[in-house]
């Protein structure tokens, strides 16, 4: 099968001109759209935090007892201390971290190929079309959130951050890949594809040149949802107990949190620090994602531009 | 009243896109042209000419950024005065609609609503327009269905139930049912095969027969035109270059434009190589000085980019161009 | 079979299902077409007909972007729904070229056109040394009379005329056999068509390229056609050289086509009938023009009419020429 492009010149041309289409789009709708900055200026500062500034912490803020129990915010601890002696703000640095380390892992696997099987689907059409799609209806009618706690259960000793990714992928790929192909399909009906292949581009020079193109913003759109569906699939399997309640995420903050009654017992800053972060990452990635999805619906552009 | 009376007279009309940067798309510049009392008047150019344009601002269906700029558009009304469209208050206006002037749209299916049976878009235009009850406005209705030709049948179905030809009768007879003195039908047959094209066209012309209804008929079909038309308006780049009797015209075109349109017709029978005209239409944000025609123009003279002709009566025919000046 | 036919339509047929799997009606958009196309030399055949009749779908079937129900499609003698993917994808481009009708669709808005023009040159026409590539695109661009630079723009650049040269330019770099011409000039400008219709004539004259030129407009076909073919509600009405049809129109369709045309020389004289409805004539057993047609007969409705040659060679499909009796 042709699938595989031959890397050479072209396959890096192609691939350049791809970056061109995708840092266009980006500067276009960093111009155009509001909600797109502010979406990226509030994902900015969680990512500073995240990645830079969690890299100071002076101790593994992971460890119970390395400093004092339960005091409210303060000069010293800005965000408080936990119940088991943990300070809350280095532990949040650290649960941003692992959160968006999972979300982007999803993302980068669950969106590629849900993008790559759907759009080779939709092109090549015939038996390989019918196979891949039986096994992405058999990936969509399995109930996600059962499996998941199943997976978590069973692989609980080698369970690690970059797995707890590669988990949550296996559900986050065969809608995205449904939907691409649909897209594919009904391009496959325009003039222009006819004319690539009477112009002799075989099955995946169409895919890189025509359906590529036109699939790039919808793609940011979908993989910044699936950044989304990622995270609050971590969340709520760590809010009933399922996840890596050693490691540092934002659903095990909230889970100790819970477990400890800490808002009956007063202690906010431990509940309300996940849960506001949380709610956070998603306002920005809902705006991100908006600001693409309207620049890639035109009749969305005209209102938008008056 | 005479047959000579006006029904639609517009004087240098000028309407304008005004876009960012500004940029002005002067869509039409400068346009007079009046219609007679059963006269149908063909408006003939290629696409993007500023036809429709012209239509929806005789209309006053304008919105910016299309703006009119100048010119006066004046309609007679049913006690034999002319009003100014532009002076109306929204209430004068809307009362003025589908009784003085109706305006058809181009494309049918957009005219017409998927989702209602064809007897109740008429039933509508009476409640908007009319102050009849239900059973008197039906009756009217079907026995204009019958004058016209059509079938009663038609008003149980739902548009998409009639073919196109159908469909674009029936939108016909939807415009003319209050029996409005004027009709702006923007290319009501572009879509239609020959057979329905001549269904619609003996239609209309029936209409005016019967009523003595008035049309203007947009269309970029020359040969529309000359079955169709009493006089013909051609249009290019946003002016009107050549209006006269539309046997005359296509008998012996004026203005070089014009001569060039109909000249690259292809003629059943006929075995002469046809030449197009060369180059292409000028963009209308940035039209050339002088005449708009002049880069396109085999008889340029130095004058035509310097100069904008004005129309030059020649019998009752008139003329935007220097070749004429002074015959 | 004719030895140099380059085209050869055999009993081909497209039936599309409409509506649901109990109650679904069965709609046949190409019902039992054949000709061939092909001589001595290079012919611009022409099939008319009005929008729905199926021509569209014809044109997509030779081009193999769609598989016919039944019926088979011979190019240069081989059946091209038994070709091997490589051969459908190597050989079939260089034989046969589309042009569209809308030179905006023709090219992906998001690309420039000039690639498209080499590597149709470099892949199918097989010319490898890239400065050669180059100067066979220069030399499309020259026969279609653009300068070379207007290739290097994006098609949002350029006006409908020029896209459609360019597209025109793209279809003749592999020296194709047969080019399909789906409503070419249909969205052209009338002051520019006929300079697109004559680069068809030229093109056929010097490069020896078939055309099959698809059109609802009976002027511009009678301007360019060697042959045309009536087409109606899926089936040929009437074949035959073009000014034997145009000069004595044999089927009642054609006639009424004919005598509807906008002419601009001569006025229609009389009235034209009308049909109301569409889709469900497709479902008539006999002669689908039977319920319009004038001199309609009891076997109209009953037995859809073959193609009977006539004396004059032109092809009909009318039981008003037919010798049987009923």
């Amino acid at each position: 099968m042709a699938l595989i492009p031959r890397v050479g010149v072209d396959t890096l041309k192609i691939l350049g001109a791809g970056f061109a289409r995708f840092s266009h789009i980006f500067l276009e709708v960093f111009r155009s759209s509001r909600p797109f900055r502010v979406g990226l200026i509030i994902l900015g500062v969680l990512m500073i935090l995240g990645i830079g500034v969690s890299s100071f912490s002076p101790f593994d803020p992971r460890r119970w007892y390395i400093v004092a129990s339960n005091k409210p915010p303060s000069l010293e601890f800005p965000l408080g201390t936990t119940t088991n002696g943990q300070d809350v703000f280095w532990l949040l640095t650290w649960s941003i971290k692992n959160s968006l380390i999972i979300g982007f892992i999803t993302a980068m696997v669950a969106a590629h190929v849900g993008l790559i099987l759907g759009m080779i689907a939709g092109a090549r059409g015939g038996l390989l079309d019918r196979i891949l799609m039986v096994m992405t209806d058999s990936f969509v009618v399995i109930p996600a959130l059962p499996t998941l706690i199943l997976l978590a259960v069973l692989l609980r000793d080698v369970m690690s951050i970059p797995l707890m990714g590669l988990i949550i992928s296996i559900f986050s790929w065969p809608w995205p890949s449904r939907q691409v192909r649909a897209m594919v399909i009904s391009l496959r009906e325009r003039d222009f594809i006819a004319t690539s292949i009477f112009s002799g581009y075989g099955v995946m020079g169409r895919v890189l040149r025509d359906y590529l193109p036109y699939l790039l913003p919808w793609h940011l759109v979908n993989w910044t949802n699936t950044v989304l569906f990622a995270i609050s699939s971590e969340a709520a399997l760590a809010v009933i107990g399922v996840s890596i309640l050693s490691e540092a995420t934002l659903g095990v903050m909230i889970y100790w949190a819970l477990n400890y009654s800490a808002l009956f017992r007063g202690l906010w800053w431990w509940l309300i620090s996940p849960v506001v972060t949380i709610i956070l990452v998603f306002v920005s990635l809902f705006l991100i994602s908006k600001g693409i999805s309207d620049y890639s619906n035109p009749r969305l552009r005209w209102q938008v531009r008056g | 009243m005479s047959a000579n009376t006006l029904v639609l007279d517009c004087r240098n009309v000028a309407a304008y896109y005004e876009l960012d940067y500004g940029i002005r798309v002067r869509a039409v510049d400068n346009v007079s042209l009046s219609v007679r009392k059963g006269e149908i008047v063909g408006l003939a150019g290629e696409s993007g000419c500023g036809k429709t344009t012209l239509m929806r601002t005789i209309y006053r269906d304008i919105a910016p950024p299309l703006r009119l700029v100048s010119g006066v558009v004046r309609l007679q009304s049913a006690n034999g005065e002319f009003i100014d469209v532009y002076g109306l208050s929204e209430a004068e206006l809307k009362k003025m609609r589908a009784k003085v002037i109706s305006y058809i749209p181009q494309g049918s299916m957009s005219v017409l609503n998927p989702t209602s049976r064809i007897r109740s878009q008429f039933l509508e235009i009476f409640q908007k327009y009319g102050r009849v009850d239900k059973n008197e406005a039906l009756r009217q209705v079907k026995e204009r269905l019958r004058e016209l030709g059509l079938r009663e049948s038609i008003l149980a179905s739902y548009p998409h139930q009639l073919s196109g030809g159908m469909r674009q009768r029936t939108v016909i007879a939807l415009a003319t049912i209050m029996n409005p003195s004027i009709v702006l039908a923007d290319e009501p047959t572009s879509a239609l095969d020959v057979v329905y094209q001549r269904g619609v066209v003996e239609m209309i012309q029936k209409i005016r027969e019967m009523y003595g209804t008035s049309f203007i008929l947009v269309s970029h079909d020359m040969g529309l035109h000359y079955q169709a038309s009493d006089r013909i308006a051609i249009m290019y780049a946003g002016k009107i270059i050549e209006v006269g009797n539309t046997d005359d015209v296509f008998k012996e075109p004026l203005h070089p434009y014009t001569e060039g349109l109909i000249n690259s017709l292809p003629r059943i029978g006929g075995s002469k190589k046809l030449e197009g005209l060369s180059g292409l239409p000028p963009s209308l944000a940035n039209p050339p000085p002088g005449c708009r025609f002049h880069p396109r123009c085999p008889y340029r003279m130095e004058k035509c980019s310097a100069e904008e002709p004005p129309f030059f009566t020649v019998g009752d025919r008139q003329v935007a161009c220097w070749l004429l000046e002074g015959k | 079979m004719e030895k140099n036919s380059v085209l050869e339509v055999e009993n081909l047929t497209k039936i599309y299902k409409t509506g649901g799997i109990f109650f679904g009606k069965k709609f046949r958009a190409v019902d039992n077409v054949s000709f061939t196309l092909g001589g001595d030399s290079a012919n611009i055949f022409t099939i008319v007909g009005e929008s729905g009749c199926g021509k569209t779908t014809l044109a997509r079937m030779i081009l193999s972007l769609i598989e016919p129900t039944y019926g088979r499609i011979e190019i240069l003698g081989k059946d091209i729904f038994k070709l091997s993917s490589k051969e459908r994808s190597r050989w079939l481009p260089r034989v046969v070229q589309p042009v569209f009708q809308n030179p905006f669709e023709a090219f992906n808005p998001l690309r420039r056109v000039y690639p498209y023009l080499l590597h149709t040159s470099s892949k199918v026409a097989g010319i490898e040394d890239k400065n050669e590539a180059e100067e066979r695109v220069n030399q499309a661009l020259e026969a279609v009379r653009l300068s070379p630079d207007i290739a290097a723009r994006s098609p949002y650049e350029l006006s409908g005329g020029q896209v459609q040269r360019l597209s025109i330019a793209r279809a003749i770099i592999p020296r194709p056999k047969l080019i399909i011409a789906d409503e070419p000039v249909s969205m052209i400008d009338a002051s520019l068509r006929m300079g697109i219709l004559n680069i068809f004539k030229q093109l056929k004259e010097e490069l020896d390229i078939n055309f099959i030129y698809i059109t609802h407009d009976l002027s511009t076909a009678y301007y360019i056609s060697d042959k045309i073919a009536v087409m109606y509600k899926g089936s040929f009405a009437e074949v035959g050289e073009a000014d034997s049809i145009f000069k004595e129109p044999l089927h009642p369709y054609t006639q009424l086509l004919i005598n509807s045309i906008p002419r601009v020389d001569r006025k229609w004289v009389g009235k034209v009938k009308v049909t109301v409805t569409e889709v469900e004539e497709y479902l008539l057993p006999g002669c689908k023009f039977a319920d319009r047609c004038p001199y309609v007969m009891d076997v109209c409705k009953r037995k859809a009419p073959p193609l009977i040659r006539t004396s004059s060679g032109v092809e009909v499909a009318c039981w008003l020429y037919s010798d049987e009796k009923h």
